[in-house]
């Protein structure tokens, strides 16, 4: 759902349309009275009129909305509701003017809110409906547009609770926006006409947008306004009736959308993987499903290990994540059209579909024999790399072999996301790993203690994370005999973040560092250059898919080596010899050349959004299921 | 000792500090050179005594934060040693 958009910081042109701003009120005078200040303080006012619509208020609402000669007041003689007193106000509008509803728990402190919402708004013909981020009062977002699933008829606001950071700043297509602050194009208004009075609250929004749709408007999310909302500040405050009142809407939204919702799929997959560990194929097929969904590919999500596999151990059922815990329950057909296995080719066997798919990677240049097998037994083999599909290829699988490549969440990694940045105005190298034989982490601290002083203006901060009791990191690192006359080291050692805040760690450094000895995919470095920073990384592995010196430093190899690691799929192959001189020297070249380093930065934020998203990942799936004639449709 | 001996341990003495202060040079970027100034033992030895393992440790134990928490603690130098 997810298109490429403009970010914030652009300077809007005037207002080109008249608007006409729509605040709903129902008693709770100061709420409306800091939403009014908010409206005068941060809005021109020549080309827009404020109307408020005052829905029967018994407080003192009435005599202090008479007292200010700069909006037009309409007075309701009974609270007539959001939705009929919502659009007494759209009524009584200039019908010239485009409309901006808000509610009157909302405020702003954004200069120039009104002019983005516009220019957002008139950014293509198709445009129709435009609202914003919202932010609760207390920092977090709740709000960064909607979706909503068929199987639950229940919309869920994107971003909600996250700390915000930043993310969503892009204009995003979305499939609704709630109304507490939504500018309405005067054509859509003339093509569907106002709210739906089959709705007295909620999902009067989503049914707008959707009606929007079929009249070919889209709804979109405009990432460069945020507004504060005191949500249900303007509501009873009475819980039963609002439990009351929800059902009975969403009784009406059900019956009015549900087939329309169903119709929407093109195609239905069923995905045995994982999803609540921490692992990469967790997080990444977390990512893709919520890309497919958005696609309209209907995914029935089942986790792929458990007893009887090579990782026994039971997968919890909360995803925390609302899209995800009902793909998880959605359940598994005995014998899908297409299923895909995500996982590791050991078990590929399970896969249940009449196509069927094994979807998998590995760091080093072959796949152990027993995932050749497995493979052999499939309709086809995906991996996102082609350096993974020469390695099939070459250990003897002989069904197709496609290249799907993962992608990157431009949401939640951009260059624009929020930076703690270093006091001192260090220089600062970030490297982010497990530790582990794979990572190399001997090559990138040795080679970082000799490229710098002491007292040079630049460190390397490692997020290092180890989970392997026969590991003592410390001691490791001690037995490195690191010069303290040498570059300084900073370790964050076993913190667990919340993923979307991931991106302030990477836009709070200068350069990424992934000087490893294999990849499936890195999908750190794919965060890391998403948020714009230069990166020097091993110029060998699936990661070379998307890493090039247009926009990073690759890092040379002085040739491939056995791959000697615990891990027993890596046995009788080989991984990357990293050239640690050519490190040091990298690492040097980037201190001293910052401006160069800082343009592939930018270059490489670039093309993660243009080609490595998720969306761009979902895309590659369907396109793929439409040309292998699956069934699955 | 002779006068000769003398200027030469001297001689030897000022190369010796040369060396070291040609090394400084190196180690301290310009804005730094002002602390050539300073006593070279103790800048050496607190040079010598800063740790390459702030925040490392052998623990298992995961701890669930904020980002931007971290972050302060490594730049503040506060994190666990």
């Amino acid at each position: 759902m997810t298109a490429p958009g403009s970010r914030t910081n652009r300077r809007p042109s005037l207002l080109a349309k008249p608007v006409t701003i729509v605040v709903l009120c129902w008693n709770r005078w100061p709420l409306t009275r800091r939403c009014l200040e908010s409206i005068r303080a941060h809005t021109d006012l020549g080309r827009a009129e404020v109307l408020v619509v005052d829905n029967g208020s018994t407080d003192e609402t009435p005599d202090r909305l008479r007292e200010l000669s700069w909006i037009r007041v309409i007075r309701n003689p009974s609270n007539l509701g959001f939705v009929r007193g919502n659009n007494v106000g759209i009524a009584a509008a200039n019908p010239d003017s485009d409309i901006v509803l808000l509610n009157n728990d909302v405020w702003f402190d954004q200069e120039h809110w009104l002019e983005l919402l516009q220019e957002c708004s008139y950014s293509t013909p198709d445009v129709g409906v435009v609202g914003c981020r919202l932010r609760m009062p207390d920092g977090r977002l709740l709000h960064a547009g909607t979706y909503i699933l068929p199987d639950t008829i229940w919309g869920q606001q994107i971003g909600a609770g996250e700390t915000d950071v930043g993310q969503y700043r892009a204009d995003r297509e979305v499939d609704g926006v709630v109304f507490a602050c939504a500018y309405v194009r005067r054509a859509v208004l003339d093509a569907i006409g106002a709210l739906s009075e089959d709705f007295e609250s909620y999902f009067e929004d989503t049914d707008f947008c959707l009606r929007a749709a079929g009249a070919g408007f889209r709804t979109v999310c405009c990432g460069a306004v945020t507004l504060v909302h005191e949500e249900h500040g303007s509501t009873n405050d009475d819980p039963r009736f609002f439990e009351s009142l929800f059902r009975r809407s969403r009784a009406k939204f059900e019956a009015k959308w549900k087939r329309h919702l169903e119709s929407r799929y093109e195609w239905a997959l069923s995905w045995q993987s994982i999803l609540n560990f921490p692992t990469g194929y967790a997080m990444s097929s977390r990512e893709l499903l919520r890309a497919l969904e958005a696609e309209g590919v209907r995914v029935a999500y089942r986790y792929v290990y458990g007893p009887g596999t090579p990782f026994p151990v039971q997968e919890p059922e909360d995803s925390a994540d609302y899209l995800l815990n009902v793909v998880a329950r959605r359940g598994l057909q005995e014998r899908p059209a297409v299923g895909v296995v995500y996982a590791q080719g050991d078990v590929f066997e399970r896969c249940r579909g009449r196509h069927r798919i094994g979807y998998t990677m590995l760091e080093v240049d072959g796949f152990p024999r027993e995932w050749v097998r497995q493979a052999n037994q499939l309709d086809e083999v995906w991996v996102p790399s082609r350096f993974n599909l020469e390695g099939l290829v070459s250990c003897g699988v002989t069904r197709p072999v496609h290249v799907v490549p993962l992608g990157v969440d431009v949401d939640h990694f951009h260059p624009e996301i929020k930076a703690v940045p270093n006091p001192d105005g260090d220089f600062v190298f970030l490297a982010s790993f497990e530790w582990g034989e794979r990572k190399a982490p001997e090559v990138l601290l040795t080679a970082f203690n000799r490229a710098f002083r002491a007292g040079d203006p630049v460190r390397l901060l490692c997020k290092v994370m180890n989970r392997d009791g026969g590991v003592r990191v410390r001691d490791l690192v001690e037995g490195l005999h690191l010069s303290s006359l040498g570059g300084r080291i900073e370790f964050i050692h076993n913190k667990v973040f919340p993923y979307h805040e991931l991106g302030v760690l990477y836009r709070s450094a200068d350069c990424y560092v992934s000087a490893g000895r294999g990849e499936g995919w890195d999908m750190p470095l794919m965060e890391a250059m998403a948020c714009g920073l230069p990166s020097i990384a091993t110029d060998w592995g699936a990661h070379t898919e998307f890493l090039h010196d247009g926009i990073a430093y690759p890092l040379r190899v002085k040739g491939t080596v056995p791959a000697v690691a615990k891990c027993p799929y890596y046995a009788g192959f080989s991984w990357a010899d990293p050239d640690p001189d050519h490190l040091v020297h990298l690492l040097r070249h980037v201190f001293q050349n910052r401006e160069e380093a800082a343009a592939k930065g930018r270059a490489a934020a670039t093309e993660m959004s243009e080609r490595w998203t998720w969306r761009s990942a979902a895309r590659r799936i369907a396109a793929r299921l439409e040309k292998a004639d699956t069934g699955g449709r | 000792m002779t006068v000769r001996e003398s200027l030469g341990n001297l001689a030897a003495d000022v190369e010796a500090l040369r060396r070291r202060m040609l090394l400084l040079s190196r180690i301290l970027p310009v804005p730094y050179l002002r602390f050539l100034d300073g006593n070279l033992e103790e800048l050496e030895a607190s040079v010598r005594k800063a740790t390459l393992l702030r925040g490392l440790s052998n623990s298992l134990e995961f701890v669930q934060t904020h980002v931007e928490a971290a972050l302060h603690e490594v730049w503040d130098g506060t994190a666990a040693e």
